[in-house]
């Protein structure tokens, strides 16, 4: 006679454990298939697609104002160094962690002229000895994550100095 | 073999009760936090960093990649001022000023969520863009037929809608995000 209530007691455990692991892996999923789908085979380095158009596929809602870059990072064998000339009127570096969240965010208009310069390390990663003064460095929540750099395209014509900019920022391991 | 049924059924049934919750949670419950200026409707909820696991499941899904609200925010319209649903075969007259943010763009999309394709390759209209009459506003016509003045091209035949992006908005429009001014959308006719 405790069959039937057992089984209910089951599937309601068995139901709570799903549920939560289904929430809690999802961001994971979903962050780990836009980082494959950007970086095959180029972690730790800047790729600058063009500017979106009818054509572009890849991600719904795309902005057509804006040149967007991104770098995939994997901290697991020591810290990367993220360097970002700006351009006006507005450019903005994004840090997300591989579960969708966004530790750090940085636009020209906080950098005062400067590049923006840092360097990322892993979760528990000492800072690295030798840091360049006027370099931040930002401890990552996860070892794998992406930075993705937004800048504002004025009007087709300003794109080309805009997108020579653009090809002079870097994201690479550093050895300090 | 009772005893198999009885465990296959436990796990069937928990798995299909756990899935099918997860996937109401995620469905429902994404409006709480959304506001609207006449027909444009805007989602606060995207891209802040909230750490229980509806939110962050939620932003994954509907918001992934996104700004805090002080860095860009973003309304939405798929209808005009009246309330009729955005259409390639209408034209539309779209009456505004300048949106309270260091830049603006408004872009239009498909119902399938991407840009739509056109001759001109005109995309958008923005703060550096628009072409405005003498007292500083501006008027631009949306429609699947070349326009003098702005023109903002749109698909015949297929339905559409419009994202206003605030890039850096002005403090009083992120306090208020409900009070924030957006153009007006109207109907000027229909093929």
């Amino acid at each position: 006679m405790k069959r039937p209530i057992l089984f209910i007691l089951g599937v309601a455990l068995v139901a709570g454990i799903v549920h939560v692991a289904a929430m809690r892996a999802l961001p994971d999923i979903v962050m780990s298939r836009v980082m494959s789908k950007i970086g095959t085979d180029t972690k730790n380095a800047f790729v600058s697609p063009p500017l979106a158009t009818a054509a572009a596929r890849t991600i719904v809602r795309p902005s057509p104002d804006l040149a967007y870059s991104t770098c995939v990072l994997d901290l697991s064998k020591g810290p990367v160094r993220v360097t970002v000339p700006l351009t006006a009127p507005y450019t903005s570096v994004a840090l997300y962690s591989a579960r969708t969240d966004n530790y750090f965010v940085r636009k020209d208009r906080d950098a005062a002229g400067k590049d923006l310069d840092i360097i990322v390390v892993g979760p528990g990663a000492p800072s690295p000895a030798n840091v360049p003064s006027g370099v931040d460095v930002v401890t990552a929540p996860t070892a794998r994550g992406l930075v993705l750099v937004r800048r504002v395209v004025e009007s087709p014509e300003a794109f080309p100095a805009l997108d020579a900019i653009r090809h002079k920022a870097t994201c690479a391991p550093y050895k300090g | 073999m009772r005893a198999f049924a009885y465990w296959a059924g436990i796990l069937v049934f928990g798995l299909v009760l756990g899935l099918g919750s997860a996937f109401l949670a995620l469905r429902s419950g994404n409006s709480g936090d959304s506001i609207s200026v006449g027909p444009w409707k805007a989602s606060l909820g995207a891209g802040s960093m909230d750490a229980d696991m509806y939110t962050r499941a939620r932003v994954a899904l509907f918001g992934l990649l996104a700004l805090d609200k002080k860095e860009t925010l973003y309304y939405t319209a798929s209808t005009d001022d009246a309330g009729a649903p955005l259409s390639g075969d209408c034209t539309y007259i779209v009456e505004g000023r300048d949106l309270a943010a260091r830049w603006w763009s408004v872009t239009p999309y498909g119902p399938d969520s991407y840009l739509l394709p056109n001759d001109a390759g005109i995309y958008s209209f923005s703060k550096t863009t628009v072409k405005r009459e003498a007292d500083g506003h501006y008027i631009v016509r949306v429609s699947a037929d070349r326009q003098d003045g702005n023109w903002l091209p749109v698909k015949r035949g297929e339905s559409f809608d419009m994202t206003a992006r605030f890039y850096n908005p002005d403090a009083s429009v992120y306090a208020a995000p409900a009070n924030a001014t957006l153009p007006s959308i109207v109907k000027e006719g229909c093929k």
